[in-house]
């Protein structure tokens, strides 16, 4: 693997370089709030690549929230209808991934598009989309992507993956379209040495990880066992969904959630759109069905379903790793107390038998 | 630098006042994100808060003016429907009562505020109200009293601090879920959790401790709290707070002496012994907030009495963190209170609407709901109906003219959550139509009839409204897009530090109910997002949560027990007759829940004709909102 | 095919060579609509794109997701056989989007994106009995199975369909049933739920046909579709007598927005009904944990 050391400065070209060709996103700081967004970028000076995670999924760019897939118009008179795709390829740079957003892009890639079928909508915003990754110095709060082996640095899936050392960016090649980039730059190679010093970075990192996180880990793969087999007593799910309120969060802002509605929507013209939004599982009506009776109607149930999901090797088959990237996102947002992190709690409660 | 796609935002679907982003570019909004830094929701949002986007996509907006003409309604020029709604109006006497004014309260205080001053300068009219205002009108005379100011005592976010929260009925986790969510993390960071309700409801389960008494009685058992925790201060010399110089105090003491405990258990079905377990628990905590809801579904005067004496017998609550929040279910239910729309006591719209012989002709109507358009004919029989709303509401085919307004995030406008904080949502969106925000709709119809007013934009209506509305003074546009808002100061009221006791009755409650009519029914059980009917229709996925129930129910249901079932041997969706003891009748499936008492049944708000049909001629189980008992018999 | 989003190596792709329509609706015009039962209509399409209705191909128990233009998308089964039979559905109203479909004509056009799902077992059962047991509408999602096995009439045993509705107006497909009851070569038990005046045949619940078709077990296989209680009375029966779980075979139904396996909508356990169902074997259908 070809290996460059980039000063701040060149970072900084590269993506103003970049931003001729390509619509840039990259993490930045909303200044009120100090919320960290993935957004597009205006102005290269604002990307910051030591911000923390952000706050929402960068998904966000390849599965919006909610979309116009399709437009038609049909004339009743005439019985004659017209119909156009309303997505469309745009090439674009993804600057700065966490490690645990580019596992999420990972995972969406296999199932969007490693399946029986190829998702033409994600494939259309996924296609000339160049991923650049940034391994994490210091794990944030609600981190665990140690658990989950996607982080705290990349070790595939990037075309170039940076890593912010002493003396400038340690610039990874990991792909032919990242080839292609360092090759029409006369950037200088790295070290050796570099190349240690990135490792004891992310061996710092992975010490920085507090204890909760670390000793999770083998628990992750125990709880997968439990979830896939079945083994988890009603009450451990029961108790859970008493906490669920149904807002969807945990869905919206997880990498990995893949999960839409599809509805059609008249316009005043006549016209007609067809709408991509994201769904969650949480919801009572995502499941419901013909014969009057709603196949996940108790909450619980439903619950269920979404570490399932997250948590099982029946469905990590799908995404080739496990469904939970490690990001900690649902823990933040959930009204309720039940991010992926408190469940993997509250089973590892259950299978001691309530201690620690 | 701003971001190019991420808009602060104030979410406007209950009122809480959470803090969300909006992803849009200015021209359309794709998304939702919550606001992590914001002190209530902590980047947390509820199913109608992460659906905003949904809402602000749907194509069923009002767009343009519209005059009636033929009776449909045609496309109108700005000038010209503000010329006719300017002349017709002048040949009404608001003074006789001829004008009403029907204001809403998801209204910004700046849209509350001029529309006030039109009623009142240019319409010369006092005959007004906010649909919803019911019972909050009662929760802000009770609180008046007690804390000598119409608003919640102390800050939603002191849940998150406080040793103990009582709540009171509501349904919080669905009315307010972001509330509830607070709540139910307080529970987990050890504080006590006590709910009383009479079906268990989520925070139910989630609270340390239920009561779940029999209908009718929450202001009874409130009452019975007091007296327990009095009965400590009496023991517990140490312990003895001044609050007996408060007013009323000796009166309260001597209506609580007066509680029965055998009346008590027989009226509620709780013991005492339990509740003077929970006194002393009670009596342990330093800081305390109580929380019960106010709107549609509030709470009746004595029980809201029972709370905020309750409250000021506890001696807590000068504590940063101890509170008595009306929780709204519109977003804002208070700052529609506080710029002076709501109805008078004896002299409100609904009233003028309900008497037939009231001398009401005209009515101008803001945004509401169209679950429920009560007094619809005689509404339909008016000279003159102006109706303005951003979304298509059943209310247009009232209107003789009709306004779009812009939606939340499309004009800059300030909202006053439960707790008082005033929040300012900013424009991110321009509106595509170029609609008038109701602050210059307004203006320009006084305008029309000769008033000058000469706004140039919000903040010069607030600059004006905070200087002559108590409590705002001092708040800017400026100062509240720093931060989260602010809180209006309560010590704005010449009242505000001389606390009083609300005068109680004990009254045991004697169910209504017959063996012929067994059932206690109640009504407003909240079923997800009813107080947001015209909004949530209009979203994807919200809407079909909404739906969710009417699909398994197509034709709404009544709630009861299991063993009422097994009793009447029904069984789940099974059609029953459900007649009331003044004769009303329908039929309805049965939903069978076991978190329900046994003798009583629920009934969702949400489903018309129940309302219309069934319900309304229950003029005081309407105005009763949650504890409304209306006695029942169900029939195979 | 262009309009093909598979990734050619699974499903119709590789069974057939022919790639479904994925992504884009391909409209189909309603040449004739037919009324079928009280709230259930045939709607007879054809495609006005040649080159597309050419490479259209089925399997029996396979679904399209159909567009209802101005109301919406929605699953619907195959009936017609593989071979020689008219493209059509049959659709029950029960809410938004299937209302919109009662109320165009023929002439009105429709979006069609399929033919999805995996379908009933053909070669692989050949050499045995084949029982198809049905309540309601669920001789629909049979009938495509029904037709193409009389087509294939040597390749089977005894061929039996036990057929059961609430009323003599509910049962589906009338001018089929007559066919078949005329052929020889296929025994046909249809009953209703209560008697009724000119009803001449059968009274009683399907799962009490079993007994009197005197259902071979061995070498048998059961294709069952029909509402919930009919499928848990009917499987009990059949489990009773000795049949095995393998050979019993049902759909299942979902709420399915995508088609494809990506809504994931149509989840059922561990299985996406429209990508690895709607044919499942009883065996299967216990062991993903979660109600028919
Ligand atoms: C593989 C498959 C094959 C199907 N084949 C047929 C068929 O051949 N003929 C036919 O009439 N119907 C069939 N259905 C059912 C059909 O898809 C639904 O009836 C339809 O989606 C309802 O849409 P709607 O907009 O009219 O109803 P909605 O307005 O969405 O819902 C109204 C009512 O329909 C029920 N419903 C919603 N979705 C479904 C669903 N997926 N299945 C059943 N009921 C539902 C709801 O519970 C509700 O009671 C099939 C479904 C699947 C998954
Ligand atoms: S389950 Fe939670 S922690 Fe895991 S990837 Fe999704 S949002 Fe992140
Ligand atoms: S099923 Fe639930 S957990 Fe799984 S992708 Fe969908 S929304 Fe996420
Ligand atoms: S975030 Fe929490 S409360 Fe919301 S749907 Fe997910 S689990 Fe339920
Ligand atoms: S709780 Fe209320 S304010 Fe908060 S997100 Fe939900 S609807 Fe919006
Ligand atoms: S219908 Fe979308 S995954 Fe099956």
């Amino acid at each position: 693997m070809s290996m460059y050391i980039l000063s701040s400065d060149e970072i900084s070209q590269l993506v103003t370089e970049l931003q001729a060709s390509y619509a840039v996103y990259g993490p930045q700081v909303e200044p009120q709030t100090r919320q960290v967004f993935f957004d597009l970028i205006n102005d290269a000076t604002a990307l910051d690549l030591e911000a923390p995670i952000p706050s929402m999924p960068v998904k966000e760019i390849l599965f919006p929230q909610m979309e116009r897939i399709l437009k038609y118009k049909y004339d009743a008179e005439t019985q004659s209808v017209e119909m156009a795709r309303q997505y469309f390829e745009q090439p674009k740079v993804l600057f700065g991934l966490r490690p645990c957003d580019l596992a999420g892009i990972q995972a969406l890639d296999r199932f969007f598009l490693g399946q029986e079928f190829v998702d033409d909508v994600y494939l259309t915003h996924r296609r000339q989309c160049l991923l650049i990754s940034n391994t994490c110095l210091h794990p944030f709060p609600q981190c665990f992507c140690v658990c989950t082996h996607s982080g705290p640095d990349a070790d595939e899936g990037f075309d170039l993956d940076l890593t912010k050392l002493a003396d400038g960016y340690l610039v990874k090649v990991g792909s032919e379209k990242g080839r292609a980039l360092a090759d029409a730059h006369n950037w200088t190679p790295a070290k050796p040495q570099q190349l240690s010093e990135q490792k004891a970075v992310v061996d710092k990192c992975i010490d920085l990880f507090p204890d909760m996180a670390t000793d999770n880990k083998a628990w992750v793969s125990r709880v997968m066992n439990r979830i896939t087999t079945g083994f988890i007593k009603s009450e451990t799910w029961e108790y859970i969904g008493d906490q669920c309120l149904e807002c969807g969060a945990c869905s919206f802002v997880c990498p990995t959630c893949s999960c839409f509605n599809i509805e059609d929507a008249q316009t005043e013209c006549g016209e007609c759109e067809r709408l991509r939004t994201r769904d969650s599982c949480s919801f009572e009506g995502y499941a419901r069905m013909a014969g009057d009776h709603n196949p996940r109607q108790p909450v619980e149930d439903r619950r269920n379903k979404r570490f399932f999901c997250k948590l099982s090797y029946s469905q990590s088959k799908k995404y080739l790793r496990p469904g939970c990237v490690g990001c900690g996102r649902c823990q933040w947002v959930c009204p309720g107390d039940i991010g992926l992190p408190n469940v993997v709690q509250y089973i590892r409660r259950e299978i001691t038998g309530g201690e620690a | 630098m701003q971001l190019m796609n991420y808009k602060t935002c104030v979410c406007n679907l209950c009122g809480t006042g959470c803090g969300q982003f909006l992803k849009t570019d200015g021209r359309q909004v794709f998304g939702v994100a919550p606001l992590i830094a914001h002190p209530v929701s902590k980047g947390k949002l509820c199913i109608r808060g992460w659906h905003a986007n949904e809402l602000l996509n749907t194509n069923e907006r009002i767009t343009q003016p519209m005059i009636r003409e033929n009776g449909q309604l045609r496309p109108a020029s700005y000038e010209e429907a503000i010329a006719l709604v300017a002349s017709r109006m002048q040949q009404f006497d608001g003074a006789k009562g001829e004008i009403g004014i029907l204001a809403s309260a998801r209204s910004s205080n700046e849209d509350g505020y001029t529309l006030g001053r039109l009623a009142h300068e240019v319409f010369g009219t006092r005959l007004q109200g906010i649909g919803a205002e019911a019972g909050h009108r009662k929760s802000m005379a009770s609180l008046e009293h007690a804390f000598g100011y119409p608003g919640a005592h102390g800050s939603l976010t002191s849940i998150d601090h406080a040793d103990y929260i009582l709540v009171v009925g509501t349904d919080i986790t669905r009315q307010n879920p972001i509330i509830g969510g607070n709540i139910h993390a307080a529970q987990r960071r050890g504080a006590r959790v006590v709910t009383l309700s009479s079906s268990r409801t989520q925070i139910a389960k989630l609270s340390t401790k239920h009561f779940q008494q029999k209908p009718g009685t929450k202001g009874l058992l409130v009452n019975a709290l007091a007296k327990a925790l009095l009965g400590i201060r009496t023991a517990n010399r140490e312990r003895k707070a001044n609050i007996d110089q408060m007013p009323g105090y000796s009166d309260y003491v001597a209506s609580l002496r007066s509680i029965s405990s055998v009346a008590l258990e027989r009226a509620s079905g709780i013991r005492y012994e339990e509740i003077e377990e929970e006194a002393k628990y009670l009596e342990q905590a330093k800081s305390i907030v109580i929380l019960f809801s106010s709107g549609i579904s509030g709470l009746d005067r004595p029980t809201i009495d029972a709370i905020t004496n309750l409250a000021l017998l506890t001696d807590r609550m000068d504590h940063e963190h101890s509170a008595v929040i009306p929780v709204a279910g519109i977003s804002n239910l208070q700052g529609s209170f506080d710029m002076g729309v709501s109805g008078e006591p004896g002299n409100s719209v609904f009233k003028a609407l309900a008497s037939p012989d009231s001398a009401i002709r005209a009515l101008f109507v803001i945004d509401h709901d169209d679950g429920i358009i009560r007094d619809r004919e005689r509404i339909a029989s008016l000279d003159f109906v102006v109706y303005s709303c951003a979304y298509k509401s059943a209310f247009m085919d009232l209107a003789h003219v009709v306004f779009p307004l812009p939606a939340f995030n499309e004009t800059d406008g300030t909202y006053t959550a439960s707790d008082r904080r005033v929040q300012i949502t900013r424009k991110n969106v321009d509106n595509p139509h170029k609609v008038l925000p109701g602050w210059a709709l307004f203006q320009k119809i006084a305008a029309a009839a000769g008033h000058q007013w000469g706004y140039a934009n919000a903040a010069d209506v607030f600059i004006e409204l905070a200087n002559n509305t108590p409590g705002y003074a001092g708040l800017s546009h400026q100062q509240l897009s720093q931060g989260f808002g602010q809180h209006w100061n309560p010590q704005a009221f010449p009242n505000s530090r001389r606390r009083k006791f609300n005068a109680i009755n004990i009254e045991y409650w004697e169910s209504p109910t017959t063996p012929e009519f067994p059932f206690a029914l109640m009504i407003g059980k909240a079923q997800h997002y009813w107080h947001q009917n015209n909004l949530m229709r209009k979203t994807i996925v919200p809407r079909r949560e909404y739906d969710q129930t009417l699909w398994l129910y197509p034709h709404g249901y009544i709630e009861i027990s299991p063993d009422d079932a097994t009793r009447l041997k029904v069984k789940d969706k099974w059609l029953v007759n459900v007649r009331s003891s003044i004769g009303t009748h329908m039929k309805i499936a049965v939903k069978i829940s076991p978190d329900v008492q046994s003798g009583t049944a629920y009934i969702p708000y949400f489903i018309k004709n129940m309302i219309s049909d069934f319900l309304l001629p229950y003029e005081n189980a309407y105005a009763a909102g949650e504890e409304s008992v209306i006695p029942i018999q169900i029939q195979e | 095919m262009s309009n093909c989003h598979g990734n050619h190596e699974h499903g119709n792709c590789k069974t057939t060579g022919l790639c479904p329509i994925v992504t884009f609706p391909e409209v189909v015009n309603i040449d004739e609509i037919r009324d079928e039962i009280p709230e259930v209509k045939t709607f007879y399409l054809s495609f006005p794109n040649k080159d597309v209705e050419r490479e259209f191909r089925i399997r029996s128990g396979q679904f399209i997701m159909c567009t209802v233009f101005g109301a919406g998308e929605f699953a619907v089964s195959l009936p017609p056989s593989p071979e020689n039979d008219r493209f059509h559905i049959s659709v029950r109203a029960v809410g938004k989007v299937t209302h919109a479909l009662h109320a165009l004509k023929p002439g009105d056009k429709l979006g069609v994106r399929g033919p999805f799902g995996n379908g009933f077992p053909f070669d692989e059962i050949k050499g045995k009995n084949i029982i198809y047991v049905a309540g309601g509408i669920g001789l629909i999602p049979l009938r495509s199975s029904i037709v193409h096995a009389l087509q294939h009439r040597e390749d089977f045993g005894r061929i039996i369909l036990l057929y059961g509705a609430r009323s003599s107006k509910d049962l589906m497909y009338q001018p089929d049933i007559k066919v078949w009851q005329e052929n020889a070569g296929f025994e046909t038990f249809i009953t209703i739920d209560r008697a009724e005046e000119g009803w001449h045949g059968e009274t009683g619940y399907v799962n009490q046909l079993i007994e009197k078709a005197k259902v071979p077990v061995d070498n048998s296989v059961a294709f069952v579709c029909g509402p919930p209680v009919m499928f848990n009375s009917v499987i009990g029966e059949f489990l009773k007598r000795g049949m095995s779980e393998d050979a019993i075979i049902s759909t299942l139904e979902r709420q399915m927005k995508c088609g494809i396996g990506k809504c994931q909508h149509c989840a059922v356990g561990r299985t996406l009904v429209c990508t690895d169902g709607p044919v499942y074997t009883y065996r299967q259908i216990k062991t993903l944990g979660e109600q028919i």
